[in-house]
């Protein structure tokens, strides 16, 4: 899952200071990226303190089809304006700055990937993770993944950076080789491991 | 020369060199030559200690082979790819370095650039392969390399008194499979459980070659520090304790270098030599190894 977090106000109000109309979309959020509109709303409070704002609330600001519609709707609107601000993921941000070509195009958003947040895993706290590598070594692990429970995503044992069971990176997380190689061991199966280097 | 070679003729003594954060290294080779100059057999150039951004180790082996010494030159996955890191290996065999050490190294953010993106494309295992490869006149992808082959030593390291200590064996034996011909261990504090962990290595692993981890404790805060952060650091309380005791003689370095000899007596019979970590106080090797007879 993609979140969508607001840049800090200072960066925003920089870039948009030359400009005095906005126009604001904010978009829905789906179920791969989580938008709050909320935040959304908030900035265009802080937007409105210098600037005169048009806020649009918008579904899929990525779906190219459907939003190109939707400003055919609105283009004499967008044309008095003197640029446009986007509350959405890096796509949203793209797709609708392909389609207005000659207006300037601002995004709010940070986005980045919410770790753990895959399949129905929200009930669980993310509790499992799958990074789309393309190239699962869970039959090889105790079905423990090595890219996503290892910091390093380290593909042939620890690092040796673990302290008390705790990774280097964060001392809250276990150290995910240790967990596989304890799990191996129980079953009696490391020599899934210990046959072959994975590069 | 080898360190393979030298294991087979004496019990073998390295010190470990932190390059600057700056350019200019001629005194830390002034120092090395003062304090280190025919007494130990290989110096050890760290590859960006714990993720800080340093002179090259590349770079210092390079120079140290210049004045006579024998590197060993450190190399970790954190900072480069796999073309990178064969690159450099390469241009290590062309300044006639023999000796490496293979790292996983530390993750970025223990460092002082917190944002640097972590490369780690291949690990300590994928990189012990690689230069055996490059050994064998081939590169990682399998293309061959033109003329003659370099030719290493290949060193990595091991934590014996991590806990639990299967995870540490476990990649142990990948790395010996791998290709690894010699490991350095993480600091020792407590014979006990290193002379524990030898048995194991002879049973297991036979006669590879270990060096034990040794550095001159600084205060009583140090050993604590390193308790708290250090992964497979363990420093037992009543060495705390004799570093509390008199706080003039610690601060002489005097009684870090007592704590170090007695480790290096009771534990010298079984291993094949010590790898000193100085951390800076390279001018209180020489006391150090006078006190063990080395």
């Amino acid at each position: 899952m993609f979140i969508t977090k607001p840049k800090p106000e200072k960066e925003i109000l920089d870039i948009v200071q030359p400009y005095e109309k906005l126009f604001y979309l904010i978009c829905n959020g789906c179920n791969e990226v989580y938008v709050s509109i909320k935040d959304a709303l908030n900035y265009s409070k802080i937007l409105e303190k210098k600037h005169k704002v048009t806020v649009e609330i918008l579904d899929y600001i990525c779906n190219i089809d459907y939003v190109n519609k939707y400003l055919s709707f609105l283009s004499k609107e967008i044309e008095n304006q003197d640029a446009l601000i986007i509350f959405s993921c890096g796509i949203g941000v793209a797709t609708l700055s392909s389609l207005v070509s000659e207006k300037k195009v601002f995004g709010i958003c940070n986005t980045f990937y919410l770790t753990g947040y895959k399949g129905y895993n929200l009930p669980y706290e993310g509790k499992f993770d799958c990074a789309l590598c393309g190239s699962c070594y869970l039959n090889y692990t105790g079905t423990i993944c090595p890219i996503t429970s290892c910091s390093k995503s380290l593909l042939n044992g620890p690092c040796g950076g673990a302290k008390n069971g705790k990774c280097e990176v964060d001392k809250t997380k276990d150290c995910g080789w240790e967990k596989i190689i304890l799990k191996l061991k129980n079953l009696n199966k490391l020599d899934l491991l210990n046959k072959q280097i994975f590069i | 020369m080898k360190l393979k070679d030298l294991f087979l003729k004496k019990f073998v003594i390295t010190s470990e060199i932190g390059p600057p954060k700056g350019w200019q290294i001629g005194h830390l080779i002034e120092e090395i030559k003062k304090y280190l100059k025919d007494k130990v057999d290989a110096i050890n150039v760290t590859d960006n200690q714990s993720s800080v951004m340093k002179f090259g180790s590349l770079g210092m082996c390079i120079t140290l082979k210049q004045h006579g010494f024998e590197p060993i030159y450190q190399l970790t996955c954190r900072d480069r790819n796999r073309l990178a890191l064969q690159s450099d290996i390469l241009n290590a065999a062309y300044f006639g370095i023999e000796n490496l050490l293979l790292l996983t190294g530390d993750h970025v953010v223990l460092g002082d650039h917190k944002d640097a993106k972590p490369v780690f494309d291949l690990d300590s295992v994928s990189l012990i392969y690689t230069v055996k490869r490059l050994m064998e006149g081939y590169d990682i992808a399998g293309n061959k390399l033109e003329g003659d082959p370099p030719s290493f030593c290949i060193g990595a390291v091991v934590s014996p008194e991590a806990e639990p200590l299967d995870p540490q064996l476990f990649k142990m034996e990948k790395k010996i499979k791998a290709g690894a011909e010699f490991f350095q261990t993480q600091l020792i504090f407590n014979p006990d459980k290193f002379i524990k962990f030898m048995e194991i290595v002879r049973k297991n692993f036979g006669e590879i070659p270990i060096m034990a981890g040794i550095t001159i404790l600084k205060s009583a805060g140090m050993a604590k520090f390193m308790n708290e952060n250090l992964a497979g650091v363990n420093v037992p309380e009543y060495l705390i304790e004799e570093l509390k005791k008199d706080k003039e003689k610690t601060k002489s370095g005097q009684t870090g270098i007592e704590i170090a000899a007695k480790i290096i007596k009771d534990i010298k019979s079984y291993c094949n030599g010590i790898h000193i970590m100085p951390l800076g106080w390279n001018d209180k090797v020489p006391n150090l190894l006078n006190l063990c007879g080395l």
